[in-house]
């Protein structure tokens, strides 16, 4: 069964959501069962990927239908992909258990349609981070995107509107990715990863056009997906009007992983050599991804709407993970894989407490922040942990990340992007200090009565200490867990997975 | 027939150009059911463009898929939205005249690419001559199904099929998500539809006589996909168009009676699950996922003809699949996401 893990971990939660979209009658309780059991079997599937690869100290191939790629697909799951399948699979399965109250309460109609989109999206996400196939990887961007749609949609207020908006600039990433595998197969008649590295390095390709022009669309429809600076003007909304669950399972996720795609496109389809001596952009993508950092962090500090700060924050974090892809220099790459996997807990952590946070308070504004450590100390002690890892404060592991990023940035003397991170890093401080402040010293009295929520009121009156539900509380701590386990053991992180992904020549 | 006889490249380049002009059309039309129409032209004459290129499969897929049921879906939804745009305001003139310089840019670099392109329908391409011998050569050998597309499609790349099976099938469940969803009384637009009564005499006899033949016709092309132009997509389209047309010729109601909703809901994911269920039998069977040729044993057959009936059983998998959500997005849109009446 462990030859077959690859594939388990992407059709496990197709089944069940296929089950799951028939199993109305069966009520909630079988539908979170269902999800919770996919995808810890999904899991499971992973990290025997991750050790198989480990021990083995080689990428695992695996071939559909049993036929020899590049006639037919493959799946190859190499260092750097076992490691972002675990993460996928780990916070999505954190954040199924965590839905039990929160997707309920969102989705008082269709819960059980709604799991079928969330193990899809899982589906998707993990697909697209196993394949070695450009256009398979095509599919699955698609899947996770219309059912990213459909989960978003199903938010409050005007989410839908946020939704179409986001859809729009979804389709017209994608088009752009298909656009240029398109011209990539024309010029190589071939879909298969391996296969086009050969044939791109060729020298007749070193100075076609068409390569070239195959190249930016793909790496344009890829920065659309993941919000870079200036695209991003989609997500804010989208994201900070989404449910909870939602927010929880698509924030950490979806941008991630275009991330990855995008480290793939580079380093596996292209080579270090094409992308940073044929085509000199690197300049201009740091500038871009500087913009981003300091922007992101600036935009957020300015927002009153807890999980918008928190979408501002992800914009800032793409900056970090691009600019350390660009740098061309081990330690940027370095820092911008581990930070895959360190954003993806922080991101996931953060959305959590907050998502807690306003489950019990009902206010989703700053003001719920006021006197948390009193009335949620687990939560607030979490949340505490999350702000000290995008801050960058040791042991937490965003700070290993940044100071990979710092020191490739000072090696590469790309002094713009130290100055970026720098900055970035000052800005979150003062405003996670300012919630912090409000949640220490905040009177909760004074916050219910300027912001008469009903439920804070009741809140206010009866109970003092209302911490959030087990089911939340418990993935927030092995988040919060998380976090500090991944700072720790950041060499070993380093050591036997990201060195074993440096690409050729870097 | 050779490449150089076949081709007319006059027809192209008239072609290309009326392509053009219906893009523009399409952008530049205010009202929405025309725009939808012009949407449809545009697909027929790209329709053409690939027949003419004797990419047949792709041609017959855009015909149903593009052409008809895109279309028709277009018409139902746009009764709902209001069908004149209004008067742009200066802001949003901005933003559409970013929108054009940025479309230029793109389309002056995608241009530019043209340059060290292959020439048109060149047998010495990279496109033609590195993968696609190796499936022409082995294909009929390996998988017993004379037309390469379909053990390409449902073989060699049967994982993206099956994908793409759940991409429609993740259409489907948005669409239900997001419209079954919000109270009908808080609804505007449901008294702007329209009432069909229904004494349309000339339109049902045309429907009683069509329907059918379009059914039968549908199970032919799903089946016959081995041999000519044709597959489960094809197929399903066309099958899920006899219960649209059921649906515009009569009224809503009546389609429903005879598919009903529930079942529809099971025909979506049935179609899928037959297709990683018989994947998930190859793997259980020793083989790799969706290696069909596990099903030797099980079905008393050769290797390559055990992949020629798999590839026709994930077929019928892709072709339920695809007739139900083509069904179940028309019975959304169409009614404003009641199912109570419509178009």
């Amino acid at each position: 069964m462990i030859d077959h893990a690859p594939v388990l971990m992407i059709v496990l939660p197709v089944f069940a959501s296929l089950v799951l979209t028939l199993a109305g009658p069966l009520g909630h309780r079988a539908a979170y069962g269902l999800l919770i059991l996919s995808i810890a079997g999904s899991l499971a599937a992973a990290l025997a990927t991750l050790v198989q690869v480990v021990e083995a100290g080689r990428p695992v191939h695996y071939h559909m239908g049993d036929w020899m790629p590049p006639m037919g697909i493959e799946l190859v799951i190499d260092h750097l992909s076992a490691g972002i399948l675990v993460m996928i699979s780990g916070c999505a399965l954190l954040t199924a258990i965590y839905s039990m109250h929160t997707a309920r309460q969102d989705n008082p109609d269709r819960l059980h349609h709604y799991y079928a989109l969330f193990a899809l999206l899982v589906a998707g996400l993990m697909g697209m981070t196993a394949t070695g196939d450009v256009f398979n990887l095509y599919v699955l961007l698609e899947i996770s995107a219309i059912s990213s749609y459909g989960l978003l949609a199903r938010g409050r207020g005007k989410a839908y509107y946020a939704t179409f908006r986001y859809l729009m600039m979804g389709t017209i990433g994608a088009s752009f990715y298909l656009l240029g595998v398109g011209y990539i197969y024309i010029m190589t008649g071939s879909l298969n990863m391996a296969d086009l590295s050969d044939i791109l390095s060729r020298p007749e390709f070193k100075d076609s056009v068409s390569v070239r022009i195959g190249f930016t669309l793909i790496i344009l429809g890829i920065w659309t997906k993941m919000a870079l600076f200036p695209m991003h003007a989609w997500m804010p909304n989208a994201y900070s009007r989404a449910g909870t669950t939602t927010a929880c399972l698509i924030a950490p996720l979806m941008t991630k992983v275009s991330v990855y795609v995008m480290l793939r496109i580079m380093f596996t389809v292209f080579s270090v050599d094409y992308i940073f001596q044929q085509i000199a952009w690197s300049r201009l993508v740091i500038y871009l991804a500087s913009a981003a950092a300091v922007l992101g962090m600036i935009t957020a500090l300015s927002q009153r709407d807890l999980r918008k700060m928190l979408t501002y924050i992800i914009v800032a974090e793409i900056g970090y993970l691009t600019g350390g892809a660009w740098l061309a220099n081990t330690a940027g790459y370095t820092g911008a894989v581990y930070h895959i996997l360190a954003d993806g807990l922080m991101t996931l952590c953060l959305f959590m407490a907050v998502g807690a946070i306003i489950y019990r308070t009902g206010v989703s504004t700053s003001v719920a922040m006021e006197g948390i450590f009193q009335r949620m100390p687990v939560t607030a002690g979490v949340f505490l942990i999350a702000a000290a890892s995008v801050v960058g404060i040791p042991p937490f592991c965003g700070f290993f990340s940044k100071w990979y990023l710092l020191q490739g940035g000072v090696e590469a003397g790309e002094w713009v992007f130290v100055a970026a991170l720098i900055i970035a890093g000052l800005v979150a401080a003062v405003m996670f200090f300012r919630l912090l402040e409000m949640a220490f010293f905040g009177r909760l009295d004074d916050a219910v009565m300027e912001n008469g929520s009903q439920n804070a009121h009741a809140a206010a009156l009866n109970i003092r200490m209302d911490e959030a539900p087990l089911t939340m509380l418990l993935p927030l701590v092995i988040t919060g867990a998380a976090l500090f386990g991944l700072g720790i053991y950041t060499n070993e992180v380093v050591q036997y997975l990201i060195r074993w992904s440096l690409p050729a020549g870097m | 027939m050779t490449w150089d006889t076949s081709l007319l490249w006059q027809f192209d380049i008239l072609i290309l150009l009326m392509m053009v002009i219906c893009a523009v059309t399409a952008l530049a039309l205010e009202g929405l059911l025309s725009s939808a129409i012009v949407t449809g032209v545009y697909s027929f004459l790209i329709c053409l463009m690939w027949t003419h290129m004797m990419a047949v499969d792709v041609a017959f897929t855009e015909a149903a898929v593009g052409a008809a049921i895109s279309t028709v879906i277009f018409l139902g939804t746009a009764q709902y939205i209001n069908r004149w745009i209004k008067k742009d305001r200066p802001r949003e003139q901005g933003i559409k005249q970013l929108t054009i310089v940025i479309g230029v840019i793109c389309a002056v670099m995608m241009l530019t690419a043209t340059r060290d392109l292959p020439d048109w329908a060149d047998p010495a391409s990279p496109a033609s001559t590195h993968l696609s011998p190796g499936y022409i050569a082995q294909g009929y050998h390996e998988t017993a199904t004379p037309n390469v597309v379909t053990s390409v499609l449902a073989d060699y790349r049967g994982y993206d099929t099956m994908f793409e099976a759940v991409v429609v099938f993740a259409a489907a469940l948005v669409v239900m998500v997001v419209l079954r969803r919000t109270s009908h009384k808080h609804r505007k637009v449901l008294h702007l539809r329209p009432k069909r009564e229904g004494r349309d005499t000339v339109l049902r006899g045309a429907a009683q006589s069509i329907i059918p033949v379009m059914q039968i016709f549908a199970l032919y092309v799903l089946c016959h996909g081995h041999y000519s132009p044709g597959g489960g997509f094809q197929g399903g389209v066309i099958f899920g168009a006899s219960f649209i047309l059921l649906a515009l010729c009569y009224n809503l109601k009546f389609s429903m009676n005879r598919f009903r909703e529930h079942l529809v809901l099971w025909c979506c994911a049935g179609g899928v699950l037959l297709y990683a269920g018989i994947g998930a039998a190859c793997l259980g069977l020793g083989k790799n996922f969706l290696g069909y040729a596990a099903l030797a044993d099980l079905l008393g057959v050769t290797g390559k003809m055990a992949r020629s009936h798999g590839i026709l059983a994930v077929e019928v998998g892709v072709g339920i699949t695809v007739m139900a959500v083509m069904v179940s997005l028309y019975y959304d849109l169409a009614s404003g996401g009641d199912l109570e009446d419509g178009l």
